[in-house]
């Protein structure tokens, strides 16, 4: 018997699906948070999600994507204001099933330092394993955690990438499964190409993660972009797995930081600050 | 004799046949549900350490030999052969401290086998002297039913070995339980034709996995 | 020499075999194994012929075969002179190698269908995991018998198609959670094809092996 949940989480939104996925009338099954909920389509495009006790659950649609939740959101979804740029394209990646909790594929998205050991010869390269300092804070304000001023060197940077470059990104995690990175867009250096990661956490230990990209790059072909995407996420995957425990613990003693690990550092303490337990390691008594 | 009772006859547990773990190679291993990675050195030094790495938790076992380190694959963290850490590619210029270190368990290697413990024994491994090694063998069964079926069919086993003759063929096992459900047979040639052995080898594991629970 | 099929009724694939001995005008005895609900392809003797224990099975000779593909190969390359059936033009050849491998890939979901439609428990079928996993312990025995032998591949004498075709399946079987632990040869294997000049990889394949 699962505990219940907490409301951090439980007010919180989280993705379900994509909107595409969802034919009309045919109702789609979801686990979600250990509860199984229910979606559907009218012919309109209007999407409602129902709880397995019969409940309306809220239902926002945005980024291609299908998002509710268990509880009452205090506030809308988080918003990302590129959406709007009339050169945006968006590219849903689809759903890929980890067996891990959501907490740690936010803590992977969130690591520049495997990208040279887990995505060698693309968003990094062993010769320049080094993560210069970035800033991290926890802004009480808007409830989010950012990293800034982030740099890297990688040598293909995108699906749209020439040869290498040092790429500059902004981490953004807008809620405890949702995060969001801001990086140098390879067509226009000045702006940056946003990457989606929002994580329907299954069970504690078993997630979903659905990507959705809002680039300026507008002549690499969308499966191309798509493929990219997965191909990474992929690499990211076996890691995944196969991290011990798979749920994240909180505890400082758990795990041994360094200074490339600043966000994990602030993404754990925001997390137990704010009260999550789903998904996080609870060392036995 | 149950796995316990054995482990009280043998503090060494098998846990590979040599010659599968080459040198510059890392392969993963369990001893009744405790994950390790068995690996050696560029030079062939033997190793056995925790399957999880310090910084954040993947198995090391996925990770490659890098001379004498072997290389977390996460982030590359460098673990030397006495445990300690030699690199962290994120910050080349930091020295890592001594206290940062993978635990690790006393190996050996005998007569083809290698072995694992979990406190430095007093005593080597069993010896197989004079024999083969032939393969490794995965059975979906407690090791204390297999242990149970190995004394009623071939007499009591000595600790985690055993010995069996069947027509020309003489073979030594080794038992490991990997987790509770499953158990791998290091199994060695004494004497005959290799390939018949395998075949005897490998029907006695088709009887084992047929075996009743222990009740 | 006889030709020999371990047969059942009710099975797609032996109708398979049955179907293309007719055709050849072939004579062949049949040898019954009682799947249902005897089990007999679970015991020792029927797994001595069929490693898998997939049915049916052809003996001829020295040569004994337990997979469909394999037996409707060997029985056309030499028993069908007028070479009909596998075809020796290079484009008609290629064709009906597409055709055959579609019949017994996604067609077969039919006979899994048909299975499931027509015995309780789906029949001989089992979950994925149990029959990749029984699959990878046909395929470590051979190649301990391989490694017995000198030979590093599935077939000796070097590198085929064979270990082309299995390497994905056995590479990326992390992927759903099989590590490899229990084939220690089979992650030799790896290693062994990973060497092969012209490798290419792919997303998932372990950096391990
Ligand atoms: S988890 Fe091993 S180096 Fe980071
Ligand atoms: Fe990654």
């Amino acid at each position: 018997m699962s505990l219940p949940l907490e409301p951090a989480v439980r007010d919180d939104w989280h993705v379900l699906c994509r909107l595409a996925d969802l034919a009309a009338h045919v109702p789609a099954g979801f686990r979600l948070l250990a509860h199984d909920v229910w979606a559907t389509r009218d012919a309109k495009g209007a999407v409602s999600v129902r709880s397995a006790d019969g409940r309306a659950l809220p239902v926002t649609l945005a980024y291609g994507h299908v998002f509710t939740s268990l509880g009452a959101p205090a506030r809308p979804l988080f918003a990302i204001d590129e959406v709007a740029e009339p050169d945006r394209r968006l590219a849903t990646c689809g759903a890929v099933r980890v067996r891990a909790s959501g907490l740690r594929l936010v803590e992977n998205f969130l690591d520049m330092a495997h990208f040279p050991f887990v995505h060698t010869d693309i968003l990094g390269v062993e010769e320049r394993p080094e993560v210069p300092r970035y800033d991290t804070e926890i802004r009480w304000d808007v409830d989010e955690v950012w990293a800034t001023n982030c740099r890297f060197w990688q040598p293909l940077a995108a699906a749209s990438s020439r040869g290498g470059q040092m790429s500059e990104y902004r981490y953004r995690v807008a809620s405890p499964f949702n995060v969001m990175l801001y990086k140098t867009a390879p067509p226009d250096p000045a702006r940056f190409d946003v990457i989606g990661l929002s994580i329907r956490a299954a069970e504690p230990d078993l997630s979903f993660a659905y990507a959705f990209l809002l680039l300026l790059d507008d002549a690499t072909p969308a499966t191309t972009l798509i493929h990219f995407q997965q191909t990474i996420f992929l690499q990211d995957r076996i890691i995944l797995e196969n991290q011990r425990p798979r749920l994240l613990p909180l505890s400082p003693k758990a795990e041994t930081p360094t200074r490339a690990d600043m966000s994990s550092v602030a993404y754990r303490r925001w997390l137990k600050a704010k009260g999550v337990r789903f998904g996080v390691f609870e060392a036995a008594p | 004799m149950t796995p316990s009772a054995a482990a009280a006859a043998s503090p060494w547990w098998p846990v590979a046949l040599a010659v599968d773990v080459p040198a510059g190679v890392a392969v993963p291993a369990s001893l009744d549900g405790d994950d390790v990675v068995v690996w050696r050195t560029a030079k062939g030094e033997l190793r056995i350490f925790a399957d999880r790495c310090p910084h954040r938790g993947m198995r090391l076992s996925f990770g490659f030999v890098r001379d004498e380190t072997l290389v977390c694959l996460y982030h590359g963290w460098r673990w030397r052969a006495d445990g300690g850490c030699a690199l962290i590619p994120a910050h080349p210029d930091l020295a890592p401290p001594p206290s940062l270190c993978v635990p690790s368990y006393p190996a050996a290697e005998a007569d083809g086998l290698i072995w694992m413990a979990a406190t430095i024994p007093g005593r080597p491994p069993p010896a197989m002297t004079g024999c083969t090694p032939l393969a490794s063998l995965v059975v979906d069964r407690p090791a204390a039913v297999i242990a149970a079926a190995i004394a009623a069919a071939w007499g009591a086993m000595d600790g985690v070995c055993a010995r069996l003759a069947e027509g020309d063929v003489v073979l030594r096992m080794a038992i490991q339980p990997v987790h509770a459900e499953r158990t791998m047979l290091h199994v060695l040639l004494a004497e005959g034709d290799p390939l018949v052995a395998i075949g005897v080898a490998e029907a006695w594991r088709d009887r084992f996995e047929a075996a009743e629970p222990v009740p | 020499m006889t030709l020999v099929l371990h047969d059942w009724e009710l099975s797609a694939d032996a109708y398979r075999a049955r179907l293309l001995l007719g055709l050849l005008g072939l004579d062949y005895a049949k040898v019954p194994v009682d799947v249902i609900p005897g089990g007999e392809t679970e015991s020792p003797a029927f797994r001595k012929i069929s490693p898998s224990g997939t049915l049916p099975v052809l003996v001829d000779g020295d040569v004994v075969l337990s997979e469909i593909a394999a037996i409707l190969v060997h029985l056309a390359e030499t028993r069908d002179v007028a070479c009909t059936w596998l075809p020796c033009d290079r484009a008609r050849r290629a064709a009906c190698l597409q055709w055959l491998a579609f019949a017994l890939g996604p067609l077969r979901a039919s006979d899994a269908a048909r299975d499931t439609a027509m015995f309780e428990h789906g029949g001989p079928w089992r979950e994925p995991e149990v029959m990749a996993h029984r699959a990878l312990r046909v395929l470590e025995g051979r190649l301990i018998r391989q490694a017995l032998q000198g030979e590093p591949f599935l077939v000796e004498g070097g590198p085929t198609l064979a270990d082309v075709a299995a390497f994905p399946a056995v590479a990326l079987a992390v992927d759903w959670g099989e590590t490899l632990t229990a084939f220690p040869k089979a992650r030799l294997w790896t290693r062994t094809v990973r060497a092969l000049p012209g490798f290419v990889t792919t997303p998932g394949v372990p950096e391990f092996l």
